[in-house]
Protein backbone atom coordinates (compact mmCIF):
# COMPACT_ATOMS: atom_id res chain seq x y z
CA UNK A 1 0.00 0.00 0.00
CA UNK A 2 1.65 3.21 -0.85
CA UNK A 3 -0.20 6.96 -1.53
CA UNK A 4 1.38 10.08 -3.26
CA UNK A 5 -0.12 13.09 -1.90
CA UNK A 6 0.54 16.21 -4.22
CA UNK A 7 0.28 19.49 -2.80
CA UNK A 8 -1.77 21.32 -5.49
CA UNK A 9 -0.20 24.90 -4.83
CA UNK A 10 2.10 26.18 -7.65
CA UNK A 11 1.84 27.39 -11.77
CA UNK A 12 4.82 27.42 -13.07
CA UNK A 13 7.06 25.43 -10.51
CA UNK A 14 6.18 21.55 -10.10
CA UNK A 15 3.78 20.89 -6.87
CA UNK A 16 5.60 19.85 -3.68
CA UNK A 17 5.18 15.55 -3.81
CA UNK A 18 4.70 13.42 -0.71
CA UNK A 19 4.99 9.77 -1.11
CA UNK A 20 4.01 7.25 1.94
CA UNK A 21 3.97 3.46 2.26
CA UNK A 22 2.72 0.58 4.51
CA UNK A 23 1.22 2.02 7.77
CA UNK A 24 2.11 5.84 7.00
CA UNK A 25 -0.20 5.41 4.06
CA UNK A 26 -2.96 3.65 5.83
CA UNK A 27 -2.57 5.97 8.53
CA UNK A 28 -3.73 9.07 6.36
CA UNK A 29 -6.32 6.34 4.61
CA UNK A 30 -7.78 6.11 7.91
CA UNK A 31 -7.86 10.01 8.01
CA UNK A 32 -9.56 9.82 4.66
CA UNK A 33 -12.31 7.59 5.32
CA UNK A 34 -15.12 9.42 4.11
CA UNK A 35 -18.51 10.25 6.52
CA UNK A 36 -21.40 12.31 5.63
CA UNK A 37 -22.21 13.25 2.33
CA UNK A 38 -22.19 16.52 1.69
CA UNK A 39 -25.23 18.54 1.25
CA UNK A 40 -25.91 21.51 -0.75
CA UNK A 41 -25.21 24.03 1.89
CA UNK A 42 -22.07 22.71 1.68
CA UNK A 43 -19.10 24.71 0.02
CA UNK A 44 -17.78 22.93 -3.46
CA UNK A 45 -14.65 23.34 -5.15
CA UNK A 46 -14.68 26.80 -7.62
CA UNK A 47 -15.66 25.81 -11.56
CA UNK A 48 -12.48 27.63 -12.46
CA UNK A 49 -8.68 26.25 -11.11
CA UNK A 50 -7.61 29.47 -9.09
CA UNK A 51 -3.98 30.63 -8.74
CA UNK A 52 -2.55 29.60 -5.44
CA UNK A 53 -2.97 26.63 -3.07
CA UNK A 54 -6.12 24.33 -4.72
CA UNK A 55 -6.29 21.07 -2.11
CA UNK A 56 -4.22 18.14 -1.60
CA UNK A 57 -4.48 15.24 -4.59
CA UNK A 58 -4.11 11.95 -3.15
CA UNK A 59 -3.61 8.92 -5.44
CA UNK A 60 -3.59 5.25 -4.28
CA UNK A 61 -0.86 3.59 -6.07
CA UNK A 62 -1.90 0.10 -5.29
CA UNK A 63 -5.54 -1.72 -4.90
CA UNK A 64 -7.82 1.45 -3.94
CA UNK A 65 -9.69 1.43 -0.34
CA UNK A 66 -12.84 0.39 -0.58
CA UNK A 67 -14.74 3.50 -0.39
CA UNK A 68 -12.12 5.80 -2.41
CA UNK A 69 -12.02 6.53 -5.92
CA UNK A 70 -7.88 5.92 -7.08
CA UNK A 71 -7.50 9.35 -6.96
CA UNK A 72 -9.52 12.02 -5.30
CA UNK A 73 -9.12 15.92 -3.96
CA UNK A 74 -8.99 16.83 -0.13
CA UNK A 75 -9.50 20.66 0.87
CA UNK A 76 -10.49 22.04 4.01
CA UNK A 77 -12.05 18.26 5.34
CA UNK A 78 -13.83 18.04 1.85
CA UNK A 79 -13.22 14.94 -0.23
CA UNK A 80 -13.95 15.34 -4.05
CA UNK A 81 -13.61 12.62 -6.86
CA UNK A 82 -16.08 10.23 -8.86
CA UNK A 83 -18.54 9.37 -7.06
CA UNK A 84 -17.29 11.21 -3.99
CA UNK A 85 -18.74 14.49 -2.14
CA UNK A 86 -18.19 13.72 1.52
CA UNK A 87 -16.71 15.20 4.60
CA UNK A 88 -13.62 13.17 5.45
CA UNK A 89 -12.67 11.68 9.05
CA UNK A 90 -10.10 13.66 10.00
CA UNK A 91 -10.96 17.58 9.05
CA UNK A 92 -7.46 18.46 9.31
CA UNK A 93 -5.44 16.96 7.65
CA UNK A 94 -4.06 20.03 5.80
CA UNK A 95 -2.14 20.74 9.28
CA UNK A 96 -1.04 17.02 9.50
CA UNK A 97 0.50 17.18 5.74
CA UNK A 98 1.56 21.10 5.75
CA UNK A 99 1.97 22.18 8.82
CA UNK A 100 5.07 23.31 10.56
CA UNK A 101 5.33 19.80 12.02
CA UNK A 102 3.81 18.06 8.89
CA UNK A 103 5.14 16.06 6.46
CA UNK A 104 5.57 18.72 4.18
CA UNK A 105 9.00 19.04 6.51
CA UNK A 106 10.72 16.57 4.59
CA UNK A 107 11.18 18.20 1.27
CA UNK A 108 13.39 20.67 2.37
CA UNK A 109 11.08 23.47 0.54
CA UNK A 110 12.14 26.00 3.18
CA UNK A 111 11.96 27.11 6.66
CA UNK A 112 9.48 29.63 5.22
CA UNK A 113 7.33 27.26 3.08
CA UNK A 114 4.50 25.62 5.59
CA UNK A 115 3.48 29.21 7.05
CA UNK A 116 3.22 30.12 3.58
CA UNK A 117 1.15 27.04 3.04
CA UNK A 118 -1.12 27.55 5.99
CA UNK A 119 -2.11 31.38 4.96
CA UNK A 120 -2.73 30.12 1.35
CA UNK A 121 -4.79 27.20 2.64
CA UNK A 122 -6.94 29.73 4.64
CA UNK A 123 -7.04 31.87 1.10
CA UNK A 124 -8.70 29.03 -1.09
CA UNK A 125 -11.21 28.48 2.25
CA UNK A 126 -12.41 32.19 1.37
CA UNK A 127 -11.84 31.54 -2.58
CA UNK A 128 -14.59 28.61 -1.84
CA UNK A 129 -17.02 30.63 -0.66
CA UNK A 130 -16.55 33.27 -2.57
CA UNK A 131 -16.45 31.64 -6.31
CA UNK A 132 -19.06 29.85 -7.62
CA UNK A 133 -19.07 26.76 -7.95
CA UNK A 134 -21.12 25.85 -10.89
CA UNK A 135 -21.23 28.70 -13.18
CA UNK A 136 -23.99 26.38 -15.35
CA UNK A 137 -26.16 27.05 -12.47
CA UNK A 138 -27.38 30.58 -13.37
CA UNK A 139 -30.82 30.67 -12.74
CA UNK A 140 -32.08 29.60 -16.54
CA UNK A 141 -34.26 31.24 -18.01
CA UNK A 142 -34.02 34.46 -16.13
CA UNK A 143 -37.69 36.50 -16.24
CA UNK A 144 -36.04 38.30 -19.04
CA UNK A 145 -34.03 36.40 -20.93
CA UNK A 146 -32.44 37.82 -23.77
CA UNK A 147 -32.73 36.29 -27.37
CA UNK A 148 -30.92 38.33 -29.70
CA UNK A 149 -28.47 38.95 -27.03
CA UNK A 150 -24.33 37.22 -28.04
CA UNK A 151 -23.90 33.74 -26.48
CA UNK A 152 -21.25 33.97 -23.57
CA UNK A 153 -18.13 32.31 -25.97
CA UNK A 154 -14.96 33.20 -24.03
CA UNK A 155 -12.97 30.12 -25.52
CA UNK A 156 -13.43 31.79 -29.22
CA UNK A 157 -11.89 35.19 -27.76
CA UNK A 158 -9.34 34.25 -25.24
CA UNK A 159 -6.72 32.81 -28.60
CA UNK A 160 -3.34 34.25 -29.10
CA UNK A 161 -4.93 35.38 -32.91
CA UNK A 162 -8.20 37.31 -31.55
CA UNK A 163 -7.48 38.14 -27.69
CA UNK A 164 -4.87 40.72 -27.59
CA UNK A 165 -5.85 42.72 -30.40
CA UNK A 166 -9.41 43.19 -29.68
CA UNK A 167 -10.24 45.00 -26.66
CA UNK A 168 -13.76 45.55 -24.40
CA UNK A 169 -15.25 47.61 -26.94
CA UNK A 170 -14.76 44.58 -29.70
CA UNK A 171 -15.85 42.15 -27.46
CA UNK A 172 -18.94 44.02 -26.10
CA UNK A 173 -20.03 44.86 -29.83
CA UNK A 174 -19.61 41.37 -30.55
CA UNK A 175 -17.60 42.62 -33.58
CA UNK A 176 -13.80 41.45 -34.25
CA UNK A 177 -11.48 44.02 -36.00
CA UNK A 178 -8.48 42.85 -34.36
CA UNK A 179 -7.14 46.81 -34.18
CA UNK A 180 -8.39 47.60 -30.39
CA UNK A 181 -11.61 49.69 -31.75
CA UNK A 182 -12.21 52.99 -30.30
CA UNK A 183 -15.43 54.96 -30.02
CA UNK A 184 -15.66 56.78 -33.07
CA UNK A 185 -12.75 56.23 -34.70
CA UNK A 186 -14.72 54.51 -37.63
CA UNK A 187 -16.58 57.60 -38.08
CA UNK A 188 -13.79 60.21 -37.44
CA UNK A 189 -15.59 61.05 -34.19
CA UNK A 190 -12.72 59.87 -32.03
CA UNK A 191 -13.42 61.22 -28.51
CA UNK A 192 -11.42 64.32 -27.75
CA UNK A 193 -11.95 63.37 -23.10
CA UNK A 194 -12.39 60.41 -20.92
CA UNK A 195 -15.09 61.21 -19.60
CA UNK A 196 -19.12 59.95 -20.11
CA UNK A 197 -19.96 63.21 -22.14
CA UNK A 198 -17.21 62.62 -24.52
CA UNK A 199 -16.95 58.64 -24.99
CA UNK A 200 -20.69 58.39 -25.56
CA UNK A 201 -21.51 60.44 -28.22
CA UNK A 202 -18.43 58.85 -29.90
CA UNK A 203 -19.74 55.28 -29.78
CA UNK A 204 -23.26 57.01 -31.06
CA UNK A 205 -21.46 58.17 -33.88
CA UNK A 206 -20.30 54.57 -34.85
CA UNK A 207 -24.36 53.68 -34.75
CA UNK A 208 -24.56 52.54 -31.00
CA UNK A 209 -28.04 53.45 -29.68
CA UNK A 210 -28.14 55.43 -27.01
CA UNK A 211 -30.69 54.08 -24.24
CA UNK A 212 -30.33 55.08 -21.17
CA UNK A 213 -33.72 54.34 -20.13
CA UNK A 214 -33.02 50.75 -20.94
CA UNK A 215 -32.10 50.10 -16.99
CA UNK A 216 -30.42 46.29 -17.93
CA UNK A 217 -33.72 45.23 -19.68
CA UNK A 218 -32.73 43.42 -22.99
CA UNK A 219 -33.86 45.45 -25.84
CA UNK A 220 -36.28 43.64 -28.40
CA UNK A 221 -33.99 43.84 -31.00
CA UNK A 222 -30.22 43.77 -31.41
CA UNK A 223 -28.35 43.09 -26.96
CA UNK A 224 -27.67 45.72 -24.40
CA UNK A 225 -23.93 46.89 -23.71
CA UNK A 226 -22.99 49.26 -20.98
CA UNK A 227 -20.14 52.54 -21.06
CA UNK A 228 -18.53 53.14 -17.99
CA UNK A 229 -15.63 55.69 -17.63
CA UNK A 230 -12.70 55.63 -15.18
CA UNK A 231 -12.56 59.38 -15.04
CA UNK A 232 -9.49 60.98 -17.20
CA UNK A 233 -8.17 57.19 -17.54
CA UNK A 234 -10.00 55.33 -19.62
CA UNK A 235 -13.29 53.90 -20.84
CA UNK A 236 -14.88 50.33 -20.50
CA UNK A 237 -17.67 48.14 -21.76
CA UNK A 238 -19.75 45.62 -20.94
CA UNK A 239 -22.27 43.54 -22.22
CA UNK A 240 -25.62 41.34 -21.33
CA UNK A 241 -25.61 37.47 -22.67
CA UNK A 242 -28.42 35.77 -23.64
CA UNK A 243 -28.71 34.09 -19.85
CA UNK A 244 -29.12 37.90 -18.58
CA UNK A 245 -25.64 38.13 -17.29
CA UNK A 246 -22.87 40.42 -18.13
CA UNK A 247 -19.54 39.80 -19.72
CA UNK A 248 -16.16 41.87 -20.67
CA UNK A 249 -13.00 41.56 -21.86
CA UNK A 250 -10.24 43.85 -19.92
CA UNK A 251 -8.35 45.53 -22.67
CA UNK A 252 -6.38 42.61 -24.23
CA UNK A 253 -6.73 40.34 -21.62
CA UNK A 254 -9.42 37.25 -21.12
CA UNK A 255 -13.27 37.78 -22.34
CA UNK A 256 -15.09 36.99 -18.83
CA UNK A 257 -17.99 36.75 -16.83
CA UNK A 258 -16.38 37.96 -13.48
CA UNK A 259 -16.14 41.61 -12.14
CA UNK A 260 -13.29 42.26 -9.93
CA UNK A 261 -14.52 40.76 -7.14
CA UNK A 262 -15.10 37.54 -8.70
CA UNK A 263 -18.61 37.68 -8.97
CA UNK A 264 -20.89 37.13 -11.79
CA UNK A 265 -22.29 40.72 -13.00
CA UNK A 266 -26.19 40.58 -12.88
CA UNK A 267 -25.72 44.57 -13.32
CA UNK A 268 -22.96 46.28 -14.68
CA UNK A 269 -24.13 49.44 -11.89
CA UNK A 270 -23.18 47.39 -9.46
CA UNK A 271 -20.39 45.72 -10.07
CA UNK A 272 -17.04 45.72 -9.00
CA UNK A 273 -15.84 48.00 -11.70
CA UNK A 274 -11.98 48.89 -10.02
CA UNK A 275 -11.23 52.64 -10.90
CA UNK A 276 -13.68 52.78 -13.68
CA UNK A 277 -15.85 54.28 -11.08
CA UNK A 278 -18.58 56.36 -13.33
CA UNK A 279 -21.16 54.68 -15.15
CA UNK A 280 -22.18 56.83 -17.83
CA UNK A 281 -25.54 54.44 -19.83
CA UNK A 282 -26.54 51.59 -21.60
CA UNK A 283 -26.28 51.12 -25.29
CA UNK A 284 -28.10 49.10 -28.05
CA UNK A 285 -25.77 47.32 -30.72
CA UNK A 286 -28.20 46.68 -33.65
CA UNK A 287 -26.76 43.50 -35.13
CA UNK A 288 -25.25 44.86 -38.83
CA UNK A 289 -25.86 48.38 -38.21
CA UNK A 290 -22.67 49.32 -36.43
CA UNK A 291 -19.32 49.87 -38.03
CA UNK A 292 -16.22 50.57 -35.51
CA UNK A 293 -12.60 50.38 -36.27
CA UNK B 1 28.43 40.17 -35.58
CA UNK B 2 25.95 42.45 -37.36
CA UNK B 3 23.25 40.46 -35.11
CA UNK B 4 25.09 41.49 -32.09
CA UNK B 5 25.61 45.12 -33.27
CA UNK B 6 21.80 45.75 -34.22
CA UNK B 7 21.09 43.66 -30.68
CA UNK B 8 23.08 46.59 -28.90
CA UNK B 9 21.27 49.43 -30.60
CA UNK B 10 17.63 47.85 -30.85
CA UNK B 11 15.43 49.98 -28.49
CA UNK B 12 14.38 49.31 -24.82
CA UNK B 13 10.91 49.79 -24.32
CA UNK B 14 8.53 49.64 -21.13
CA UNK B 15 4.72 49.83 -20.92
CA UNK B 16 1.64 49.29 -18.29
CA UNK B 17 -1.14 46.98 -18.56
CA UNK B 18 -3.92 49.44 -16.97
CA UNK B 19 -6.38 49.94 -19.84
CA UNK B 20 -9.26 48.73 -21.00
CA UNK B 21 -10.46 50.52 -23.92
CA UNK B 22 -7.43 52.94 -24.41
CA UNK B 23 -4.25 51.12 -25.89
CA UNK B 24 -1.98 50.45 -22.90
CA UNK B 25 0.58 53.45 -22.67
CA UNK B 26 4.56 52.13 -23.86
CA UNK B 27 7.68 54.63 -24.12
CA UNK B 28 11.13 54.09 -24.63
CA UNK B 29 13.53 53.37 -21.74
CA UNK B 30 17.53 54.95 -22.01
CA UNK B 31 19.66 52.42 -22.23
CA UNK B 32 21.66 53.61 -19.43
CA UNK B 33 18.36 52.70 -17.11
CA UNK B 34 17.66 49.49 -18.48
CA UNK B 35 20.88 48.28 -17.73
CA UNK B 36 20.36 49.40 -14.15
CA UNK B 37 17.31 47.53 -13.70
CA UNK B 38 18.62 44.55 -15.27
CA UNK B 39 21.70 44.68 -12.90
CA UNK B 40 18.95 45.02 -9.94
CA UNK B 41 17.50 42.06 -11.35
CA UNK B 42 20.45 39.88 -11.19
CA UNK B 43 20.79 40.96 -7.81
CA UNK B 44 17.34 39.27 -6.84
CA UNK B 45 16.69 35.95 -5.48
CA UNK B 46 14.29 33.38 -6.63
CA UNK B 47 10.44 34.10 -5.75
CA UNK B 48 8.97 30.43 -4.05
CA UNK B 49 5.15 30.85 -3.40
CA UNK B 50 1.92 32.27 -4.80
CA UNK B 51 1.65 35.20 -7.61
CA UNK B 52 0.07 38.13 -6.53
CA UNK B 53 -3.35 38.29 -8.16
CA UNK B 54 -3.96 40.92 -10.56
CA UNK B 55 -6.84 42.55 -11.00
CA UNK B 56 -9.78 42.19 -14.10
CA UNK B 57 -9.74 45.91 -14.17
CA UNK B 58 -7.16 48.57 -13.64
CA UNK B 59 -3.47 48.32 -13.38
CA UNK B 60 -2.21 44.90 -13.96
CA UNK B 61 1.72 45.23 -13.85
CA UNK B 62 4.18 46.99 -16.11
CA UNK B 63 6.87 44.98 -18.87
CA UNK B 64 10.43 45.86 -20.28
CA UNK B 65 11.19 44.65 -23.11
CA UNK B 66 15.00 44.89 -25.23
CA UNK B 67 16.99 42.51 -26.84
CA UNK B 68 15.24 40.15 -26.82
CA UNK B 69 14.07 39.88 -23.43
CA UNK B 70 11.18 40.82 -21.83
CA UNK B 71 10.52 41.12 -17.73
CA UNK B 72 6.59 41.57 -16.26
CA UNK B 73 6.29 43.22 -13.18
CA UNK B 74 3.41 43.29 -10.62
CA UNK B 75 4.39 44.58 -7.27
CA UNK B 76 6.85 42.03 -5.49
CA UNK B 77 7.10 39.62 -8.37
CA UNK B 78 9.48 40.05 -11.52
CA UNK B 79 9.55 37.85 -13.79
CA UNK B 80 11.60 37.22 -17.10
CA UNK B 81 10.21 34.96 -20.05
CA UNK B 82 12.38 32.34 -20.66
CA UNK B 83 11.74 29.57 -23.06
CA UNK B 84 9.09 27.32 -21.50
CA UNK B 85 7.98 29.31 -18.79
CA UNK B 86 8.74 32.13 -16.27
CA UNK B 87 11.76 32.82 -13.97
CA UNK B 88 10.32 34.44 -11.01
CA UNK B 89 12.48 37.03 -9.12
CA UNK B 90 11.40 38.17 -5.18
CA UNK B 91 11.64 42.35 -5.26
CA UNK B 92 10.71 42.88 -1.69
CA UNK B 93 10.71 46.83 -2.12
CA UNK B 94 9.77 46.59 -5.74
CA UNK B 95 12.29 48.38 -6.49
CA UNK B 96 12.28 47.20 -10.27
CA UNK B 97 8.31 48.53 -10.92
CA UNK B 98 8.96 52.08 -8.78
CA UNK B 99 12.19 52.56 -11.24
CA UNK B 100 10.16 51.50 -14.60
CA UNK B 101 7.04 53.35 -13.40
CA UNK B 102 9.24 56.66 -13.21
CA UNK B 103 11.64 56.16 -16.23
CA UNK B 104 7.60 56.78 -18.51
CA UNK B 105 7.62 60.63 -19.87
CA UNK B 106 5.66 63.31 -17.81
CA UNK B 107 1.84 63.17 -17.77
CA UNK B 108 2.27 59.45 -19.64
CA UNK B 109 0.51 57.31 -16.68
CA UNK B 110 -2.89 58.01 -14.64
CA UNK B 111 -2.32 59.76 -11.45
CA UNK B 112 -3.39 56.94 -9.30
CA UNK B 113 -0.49 55.29 -9.92
CA UNK B 114 1.52 57.15 -7.82
CA UNK B 115 4.31 58.33 -10.15
CA UNK B 116 5.39 61.53 -9.41
CA UNK B 117 5.91 63.43 -12.48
Amino acid sequence: MSLRITIDVFSGRENPVIELKGSAAREVLERLRPTRRLSKQDRRLPAMATLGYRGLVIEQLGKPARGLPRVLRYAHGDLFGPGLAHRAADVALEDFVCGSTGLVRKLKLGPRFPELLTKEIERFRWIREKYPSKPTAWPWPLRNPCRCAPLYEPDWWNVPQRQPYNNCYNYSTNYRTDTFAQPGRAAGATYAALTCAAVRPAAVADCLIDSPSAYNKCPAKGHLVALVVWPGGDYHWYRKGRNGYWSHKPGGTPATNLDNSAATIPDPRTADRGPYTDFCTFMVVMHGHIKIK
Amino acid sequence: MGTSRSSRHEKWIAGVHIYSGRPDPTWEVKRTAAQKMIRYWNSLKARAGVLPSRPGLGYRGCFLRGRGREWIIYHDAVMLKKAGGWEIRLDREQQFEKALLASAPARLLPPSLGVGH
